[in-house]
């Protein structure tokens, strides 16, 4: 079965459950975005004074850290096709390892939020910030562990050039978490 | 073509963030950073997700969210 999915050139990447969970976890963030985008349009002056206090780099940072790692799976994925278990692994780590530099620099921003006072109770525009940014903040946690299993079973050479959906649905949930960041990042840090 | 992919997508995330400190109208800056979003959106559908060689079906789905949020987003900034 797996073999037959595999080798077809129109076959879904990976397991279909996960493409049905990516497009309700789209769905949710699609709502978010536009909730934003709307709550915006009708506290304009707000969302700019606190877009203002958002540290731009840091945002630019996170989306190539992600964009990076996203690549470094697209990498493993490619490794394992032609039956590179081990390399297959090693870009997963080195996904995990970008993945890990988002988390810091997120950390790093929020400690500095919270610590110039600002925080879900300041306003709209934060309320929206911090929800949007840590749901986010948990699907990188979540992707990561994901990535972590696939990459200690790649390792073990549990999967093959016969045998990879695993790695692909893991590298699909992994892609759809630096997808949704691509959007997020011009929406609340960049465009006034 | 996957490390292609990758270094446009890294340049395109430096020229947002350029894109949204010039002196443009903030009608043009909205409208190029949408734009790229958009462009950047499907190169990492098409080519990280690697659904451009998938049935039609999946691709104008992924194609439709990112068209209307991204359409929608545009009508509320602008």
């Amino acid at each position: 079965m797996d073999l037959n999915m595999n080798t077809s050139r129109h076959h879904l990447p990976g397991d279909l459950a996960i493409w049905i969970f990516i497009f309700a976890e789209l769905s949710v963030f699609g709502i978010l975005f536009l909730a934003f985008a709307f709550a915006r349009k009708y506290n304009l002056e707000m969302f700019n004074e606190g877009q203002l206090v958002l540290v731009k780099t840091y945002g630019a940072l996170n989306t190539l850290v992600l964009i990076t790692s996203s690549y470094f799976v697209v990498n493993a994925v490619n490794a394992i096709k032609s039956n590179l278990s081990k390399y297959c692994s090693r870009w997963l780590f080195a996904a995990l390892f970008t993945g890990s530099i988002f988390i810091i620099i997120k950390l790093i921003e929020y400690k500095e939020k919270f610590a110039a006072g600002y925080d879900l109770d300041t306003n709209v525009f934060f309320m929206f910030y911090f929800i949007l940014t840590f749901f986010h903040f948990m699907h990188v946690i979540l992707g990561m562990i994901i990535l972590t299993v696939v990459a200690i079973k790649a390792h073990k050479g549990e999967y093959s050039s016969q045998n990879y959906t695993g790695v692909e649905t893991g590298a699909s949930y992994w892609h759809m978490v630096d997808l949704v960041w691509v959007i997020l990042f011009p929406l609340v840090y960049v465009m006034r | 073509m996957s490390t292609f992919i990758w270094i446009v997508l890294m340049l395109l995330t430096i020229l947002t963030l350029f894109v949204g400190e010039t002196e443009l109208t903030r009608k043009h800056i909205i409208l190029i950073i949408l734009g790229v979003t958009f462009f950047k959106v499907q190169m990492i559908v098409d080519y990280f997700m690697g659904l451009r060689k998938v049935r039609w079906g999946w691709q104008v789905a992924m194609f439709s969210w990112s068209f209307l949020i991204i359409s929608l987003i545009g009508f509320a900034f602008l």
